[in-house]
């Protein structure tokens, strides 16, 4: 059987690379194939027409994270990760799948967990020891059966079954140490107050020295005497944040009855300091997880085959009583020398320090997180899965039917206990804020979600000779309720508290499979899904697919070829839709709201009242639908000297209706135009996946590189086309930036002696301007710069190019492996951390990269005209130079080390005397370097330009099993 | 479960065509709920009053006077400099939201009045009639055949606010549906409708909302809504603007006439009358309930117009809207100034109810402009003019605890209907002509003059061109920072004055008393006559297809 070799050779390092070998190995000498979803069937991994990348769980217990999302960067082809906020509780990485697709910006992926849709609230939690496979299902053929849940990809995951055979018990063991990615520090008080200085003459017109410290101020601030705090210092703490999984895994059974078990514990803290202090304060984001898992099958009276799997989780998180988001917003701004922590050493009432605070710094950020008190939640998330199948084989043989039902749920409770505090500012009370005592809240429950999912399905799967035939029809249907606190589409208006959201679906769909001989493929799929978002009549929409394959390596001229153990071609066409857009749903029927209203009465000096106007949200269009993903891909996959692998796709998408708002309404008719499906993005790429793996003697090498480029133009999006015509939207790339193109900055000689510009030069629109500020090109030479100077400025910020380098070796026990990822052809507008690169403005503090800023006082030996980065320095707003231009674009560009792990595995005949099936320790880092222009010239971590930093760690880990 | 599932399987193709998908989140207001509810009917004829606009919040979150000649705005950078400069156009006019938002207004008026026409009946639908003798029926009736005239007045004020700035534009008398483009109508065609819906609405209006007249009781907690007055003040506002030199091109005399004929409606409802202080007018709630207040825009307690004006040097003020030295050198003296006494003594009073200058007491510090003072103009965003801004601002509020205020803003009060009538009577008949009428263009003017606390001296001549000064001269002075002073230019087509120099003051070291230099701390652009009139916004001009056209210059 030549071919079911090549199936084992395909599943060696195409997607297992990184397994430790002896766990291939062992695979491979089970006869496993190359996993594979089912998707209403179980897909056969050699005559499949589809494009799927797939991650096995194995994988994602090398990084140590309360989030699988942050597990599996840089693994496979055709999705992009990008790694967001490490705080224990909210670290969930963003996924694309081939790209953008669209400019709705309401459009997502969806995820399934064994063959039911879910929320990311419960797949995100879910454990590695829990996941057999990841499935990132990616092309027209893929998605042939998801309908209007289809368009932006599938996420599909798969837990662990239970296996024939004696029971297996498996433990794993990781303990973490992490700390943030980068902090970047701003400037002490004495750095503050000198370019506070330049800043404060500056604004007082640039040509005399005007300080606003004097030089004692400074001196003291040297020496100590002034209020200089490291906020960062203040409230983060010094030791590494822990992160601490233990889970036990059990396996087996009997050809009739198989089980996995898993139970798991995970415990993360974050980076905030919570020592208690002498007042009793404390509180830090901590995560703390228990999963429970069991899936349990069981086959009798030979036609029957059921399937029941449970798996929940309870999640306990607490937090300060301060958003931690704005919390990292302050101490990326606040100044070092605004006040010292707390206003005096002198005692409240209750024995209490007081607290620091202004009108202007109000929120003192040791205060917010050690004097408001906590907030705790707990999450409580369970999927209940059964699914009964009977073999239908005394009617005709192949032929099937199947009956699920799935439950899931997620709810929190929470609770908060806060107070407040008076904000002191040297003995004197500042903002209405009071001292108060603790209070306790409760919310017992109003988040929550639910689905309700019923299938039922028909297939038949049957050989004749050379000819095989495999299909199924399903119909199924879900409902879901959200409570409105979760509404995560922003629908406007008209809230009230425990008001449900319901949402319906409904899908028929079907996949036919024929192939001859192993050799030529031929498969058509189709859904017809409706939704509730649409008005009767247009809620349904068919989505057909076609796809093929040919398996040249086992035509009869190359059967016998060593060199070419395995070549493939594929291609397919399908559509799909999605049936959410950032608009919010029932687009199709006028909605009202009481946005704005006239103040009245107030007579007596009584408060004034307020009549709300109700008026409709906009005009509705009846005819409003889903949008339509058409899919192109072709694709190869190949193996050569059982040793290279290559997989190539190629894909275009086509996606039209995109749901825009309709800008050709006229003002006058004085409604918000209606939302039609008029918009269009079209996407191209390339995914290029290449291995190597061989066994030199003791030596097991294996190496890879998968790389995805992409690319999309919008083709309309419903606007008026804007004023300039290089900076229309239309004919790019979706999020292309657009904006001024700098031109260096004004010098002296561009001004006459009253202080204005020189006549002749282009006057900017934005204000005033002097030397240092930013000179933008006049492109619409009109002698004023204003929005018809606009221009592609640079590539967005979602990269084009998205690559990783893998590695593995291994030499007896020991193992070594890596993960490098990196992205390409993506910018960065520095503006979107304006708190780090916009000094003093609203008060805010200034880092070390001011001195890349343009400023020139010769009389106290400041000139920094040439080579300047950055325009002068203001104390205010500049409108001017803080218009979006070509000045702010940095390039995006990144390479992380995600992953480096030494593992040893102790040799099989020492274990075997203690009856241990295996014993593996290792020690691991994430994200251990980053190499970027961002990061190495402004400590910015380029996946995220501010708020509570990503996570590198240092981890060990130990498996075991009997 | 087989069951269960089998059977519904097999149907499943009919179900598709069931109701499963007919959710409903019911956070939204559905139209059913709309029309089963008196409340939300009553909340659609409110909507009309979504877009009145406070001048408080006017431009940049703040009053509008730093785009004439009566003030500076200190933040650099905000959008008031593009008028300045004169670099605004059809793009960046930071006032191109009103044309949305005015024609919102419109649509809501027209909806609501299409939507009432049958109020009546509407009314009636599930109404029990019986059991309280159909009082509370008979009320709702008044109330929505109220609304149904405030919402044709607001119509007209829309209507006026759009062709102040645009001059003719498109009329929309009915609510759309479907995309539609209208031609610009004539400026004389927007002010007949004006006039049309207001003479059209006077009957069902109330005249009051304060107090009870006939049988119909008060109800101040609706003041602030259009009444008689308020809609005839509207009309001497549109029909004095319509008579100006820059919509009145011939100079057409009738148009005058009818100007001071609706002022002298509002004068001869006998209603209002003159505060007696002018400078408590315009502090905290005072307005509500003065008998010059004919309508105005009542703000609940708040301090952003402290924090954006109050000096850099009184912790947590921004400087913000200064007062020009053009303005200041405005005010009159009272009699013969001494050149012995300090340069701000002995001013008209309305000068220390607007301003605060070089000396004097504000939120108990004394200003200091002089080089070393703690308002030096070299410190930074101190006031380049010298000048701070004390008119519509609450005193003493102690920022840094966040003290708030309320504030008033007069719509329309009866001091500007006085110099409507004055300027249109002078034009019409001269400063003495009566023309039947109980009052003269100069009486009317001497009677804004000769309020309690104000006593300036009367005006005497009795020449037509002198007197037209003099009215100018008093709208500038009494109603500064009202939100007057550019539109009044433009229609008067002084552009000139507003592409002059705008002035502040030095102190002059070492002279006794204090002597004051002026010297010019902003440079305007006003291009004539293009910028008499708004461009269109560039958007709505391109998708028109050119059935907008644009206005010249544009």
């Amino acid at each position: 059987m030549q071919t079911f070799r090549n199936i084992k050779n395909l599943g060696l390092c195409l997607g297992l690379m990184l397994v430790p070998a002896l766990e291939t190995m062992s695979q491979e000498k089970a006869g496993k194939a190359k996993a594979s979803p089912e998707i209403m069937f179980r897909e056969d991994a050699l005559l499949t027409t589809s494009a799927i990348t797939e991650i096995s769980g194995q994988k994602l217990a090398k990084t140590p994270t309360t989030n699988i999302m942050n597990t599996f960067y840089g693994y496979g082809t055709g999705y992009y990760l990008q790694e967001g906020s490490g705080a224990p509780d909210d670290n969930a990485a963003w996924l694309k799948i081939r790209g953008l697709g669209t400019f709705n910006s309401a459009d997502g992926y969806t995820v399934f967990v064994d063959g039911f849709q879910t929320d990311m609230s419960y797949a995100q939690r879910l454990l590695p020891a829990e996941i057999e496979n990841i499935y990132i299902l990616k092309d027209g053929a893929a998605l042939s059966t998801f309908g209007m849940k289809g368009s932006n990809g599938v996420l599909w995951i798969e837990t662990k079954k239970g296996h024939s055979g004696k029971p297996e018990v498996d433990f794993n063991f990781r303990q973490g140490f992490q700390r943030p990615l980068v902090i970047s520090r701003p400037l002490n008080s004495a750095g503050y107050a000198m370019y506070y200085n330049e800043a404060y003459s500056n604004d007082a017109g640039g040509k005399a020295w005007t300080p606003y410290y004097s030089d004692e101020q400074i001196a003291a601030y040297k020496n100590g005497e002034g209020p200089d705090v490291d906020w960062y210092k203040e409230v983060l703490k010094e030791d590494p944040a822990l992160f601490t999984s233990a889970d036990i895994s059990f396996s087996g059974g009997t050809s009739n009855m198989k089980y996995f078990a898993v139970l798991g514990y995970m415990n993360n803290s974050g980076f905030i300091d919570n020592k208690r202090d002498k007042d009793r304060h404390f509180s830090n984001t901590t995560y703390q997880q228990y999963t429970l898992r069991t899936n349990f099958e069981v086959s009798f009276l030979k036609i029957f085959e059921a399937y029941i799997g449970v798996g929940g989780y309870i999640a306990d998180r607490s937090a300060p009583n301060y958003d931690i988001a704005t919390l990292f917003g302050n101490l990326e701004s606040y100044p070092a020398n605004i006040y010292n922590p707390y206003d005096s050493d002198l005692i409240n009432p209750d024995g209490s320090r007081r607290w620091s605070g202004t009108a202007v710094h109000p929120d003192n950020p040791l205060a917010s997180v050690k004097g408001l008190g906590t907030r705790s939640s707990r999450d409580r998330s369970v999927q209940a899965n059964f699914r009964l199948k009977e073999k239908l084989d005394f009617i005709t043989e192949g032929l099937y039917l199947e009956e699920a039902v799935s439950f899931s749920n997620w709810i929190r409770g929470s609770k908060t206990v806060s107070r407040n505090y008076t904000r002191w500012y040297d003995g004197v009370e500042q903002t209405s804020d009071r001292d108060a005592s603790y209070t306790i809240s409760d919310d017992y429950g109003t988040n929550m979600w639910k689905w309700i999912q019923l299938r039922a399905q028909l297939g038949y799967d049957r050989k004749f000779g050379s000819h095989s035939v495999t299909g199924a029809l399903k119909y199924e249907q879900y409902s879901r309720m959200v409570d409105a606190d979760m509404n995560q589409y922003g629908f406007p208006g008209y809230l009230e508290d425990n008001l449900q959201m319901n949402y319906a679906y409904q899908n028929i769909a079907g996949r036919f499979r024929y192939s001859y001989d192993s050799r030529y493929v031929a498969e058509f799929g189709f859904a017809y899904s409706g939704s509730d978002n649409y008005m009767k009549g247009n809620r349904f929409s068919f989505y057909p697919s076609v796809s093929a394959a040919w398996i040249v390596s086992n035509e009869n001229f190359l059967e016998d070829t060593e060199s070419i153990n395995l070549l493939k071609i594929r291609a397919s066409w399908g559509q799909s839709g999605y049936d959410y857009s950032s608009y919010g749903r029932y687009l199709y029927d006028v909605t009202w709201t009481t946005d704005g209203g006239y103040p009245v009465g107030g007579l007596d000096n009584s408060e004034p009242g307020w009549i709300n106007a109700l008026t409709p949200s906009y005009l509705a269009n009846p005819e409003i639908t889903s949008e339509r993903n058409t899919r192109y891909n072709v694709g190869v996959d190949a193996r050569f000297f059982n040793a290279f692998d290559v997989n190539i796709d190629a894909f275009l998408e086509d996606r039209t209706g995109i749901v825009v708002r309709d800008q050709t309404y006229s003002s006058v008719v004085g409604l918000d135009a209606p939302f039609v499906n008029a918009g269009k993005v079209v996407t191209k790429g390339l995914e290029l996946s290449l291995g190597y793996d061989r066994k030199i003697g003791p030596v097991e090498l294996c190496f890879g590189f998968r790389g995805t480029y992409i690319t999309d133009r919008v083709d309309f999006n419903g606007e008026i086309p804007a004023a300039s015509a290089a900076a229309d939207p239309v004919g790019h790339r979706i999020w292309t930036y657009f904006g001024y193109e700098a031109d260096g900055f004004y010098t002296e000689d561009d001004f006459g002696p009253d202080g204005n510009l020189k006549t002749g030069l282009p006057v900017p629109s934005f204000g005033h301007v002097q030397p240092g500020d930013v000179r933008y090109k006049d492109l619409y030479p009109d002698g004023i710069i204003n929005e018809r100077d606009k221009t592609k400025i640079g590539n967005r910020n979602f990269p084009a190019l998205y690559y990783s380098v893998l590695g593995f070796v291994s030499y007896k026990g020991f193992d070594f492996s890596f993960v490098l990822q990196g992205t390409g052809g993506s910018d960065v507008n520095l503006l979107d951390a304006r708190s780090k690169f916009v000094p003093f403005e609203n008060y805010s503090t200034v880092y070390g990269y001011a001195d890349k800023s343009w400023a020139y006082y010769p009389e106290q030996g400041i000139d920094r005209r040439a080579g300047a980065e950055f325009p002068r320095l203001s104390t205010v707003t500049n409108s001017n130079n803080s218009q979006a231009s070509s000045l702010w674009i940095r390039n995006g560009a990144y390479l992380k080390l995600r992953n480096v792990e030494l593992g040893y595995t102790f040799p099989k005949r020492w274990l075997e005397k203690i009856r241990m099936r295996n014993l593996r320790i290792y020690v691991n880092a994430v994200n251990l370097f980053t190499v970027s222009e961002l990061y190495c010239k402004y400590d910015v971590d380029p996946e995220r330009l501010t708020g509570y930093p990503a996570v590198k760690s240092v981890n060990i880990g130990l498996t075991f099993g009997f | 479960m087989k069951k269960n599932i089998i059977p519904f399987f097999l149907i499943c193709p009919f179900v598709l065509s069931c109701d499963y998908l007919d959710t409903k989140y019911d956070m939204d207001i559905t139209t059913e709920m709309v029309e089963s509810d008196y409340t939300k009917v009553a909340q659609i004829g409110q909507s009309v009053y979504a877009y009145v606009k406070s001048g408080l919040w006017e431009l940049d979150g703040n009053l509008s006077a730093a785009r004439s000649d009566e003030a500076v705005q200190t933040t650099p950078g905000l959008t008031v400099s593009l008028y300045n400069n004169g670099s605004w156009d059809d793009l960046t006019n930071p006032e191109n939201y009103l044309y949305d938002e005015f024609y919102k207004g419109i649509r809501n008026a027209n909806y609501f009045l299409e939507y009432s026409a049958d109020y009546k009946e509407l009314l009636l639908v599930n109404r029990d009639t019986i059991s309280d003798g159909g009082k509370e029926y008979r009320r709702d009736i008044d109330n929505i055949r109220w609304m149904r005239a405030e919402s044709r007045v607001a119509r007209a004020y829309y209507y006026f606010e759009l062709q102040k700035r645009y001059g003719g534009v498109p009329l929309v008398t009915e609510s759309l549906t479907d995309n539609k483009f209208f031609p610009k109508s004539s400026y004389e065609r927007i002010t007949d409708y004006i006039v049309s819906e207001i003479d059209g609405s006077i009957d069902s209006l109330r005249l009051t909302w304060q107090n009870s007249y006939g049988t119909v009781e008060g109800d101040k907690t609706r003041d602030g809504r259009f009444t008689v007055g308020a809609a005839l003040a509207l009309k001497s506002r549109a029909l004095l603007y319509a008579a100006s030199p820059l919509n009145n091109p011939e100079g057409d005399r009738e148009k005058w006439k009818d100007a001071a004929n609706a002022a002298y409606e509002v004068i001869s409802m006998n209603q209002y009358s003159l505060d007696d202080s002018y400078s408590d007018l315009f502090v905290g709630a005072a307005a509500l309930g003065s008998p010059e207040i004919i309508m105005a825009y009542r703000h609940s307690p708040e301090n952003t117009l402290e924090k954006n004006n109050y000096p850099i040097g009184t912790p947590g003020g921004n400087s913000g809207i200064t007062p020009s030295e053009n303005l200041v050198s405005a005010y009159e003296y009272v009699g013969e100034h001494d050149s012995g006494s300090s340069r701000y003594e002995n001013l008209d009073p309305r000068f220390y109810a607007t301003i605060v200058y070089n000396g004097c007491e504000w939120n108990g510090r004394i200003i200091d402009i002089s080089k070393n003072g703690q308002d030096s103009y070299l410190n930074n965003q101190s006031s380049k003019t010298g000048y701070y801004l004390k008119k519509f601002m609450a005193p003493n509020l102690y920022l840094q605890q966040d003290e708030m205020e309320r504030h008033i803003w007069p719509i329309f009060r009866y001091a500007e209907v006085l110099l409507n009538y004055a300027e249109a009577m002078n034009e019409a008949f001269g400063p003495d002509g009566l023309n039947g009428k109980s009052l003269s263009a100069k009486d009317a003017l001497n009677m804004v003059r000769s309020r309690p606390g104000v006593n300036m001296p009367l005006v005497t001549t009795s020449d037509k061109d002198e007197f037209r000064k003099a009215v100018r001269h008093e709208r500038q002075i009494e109603l500064a920072f009202e939100g007057h002073r550019y539109w009044d230019l433009v229609r008067w087509k002084e552009g000139d004055v507003l592409s002059e120099d705008i002035l502040g003051v030095r102190v002059s070291d070492d002279v006794s008393p204090v002597g004051y230099e002026k010297i010019v701390v902003e440079k305007r652009v006003f291009t004539v006559p293009k910028m008499y009139r708004y461009p269109f916004p560039y958007y709505e001009v391109q998708r028109s297809n050119g059935i907008l056209e644009q206005n010249p210059g544009w």
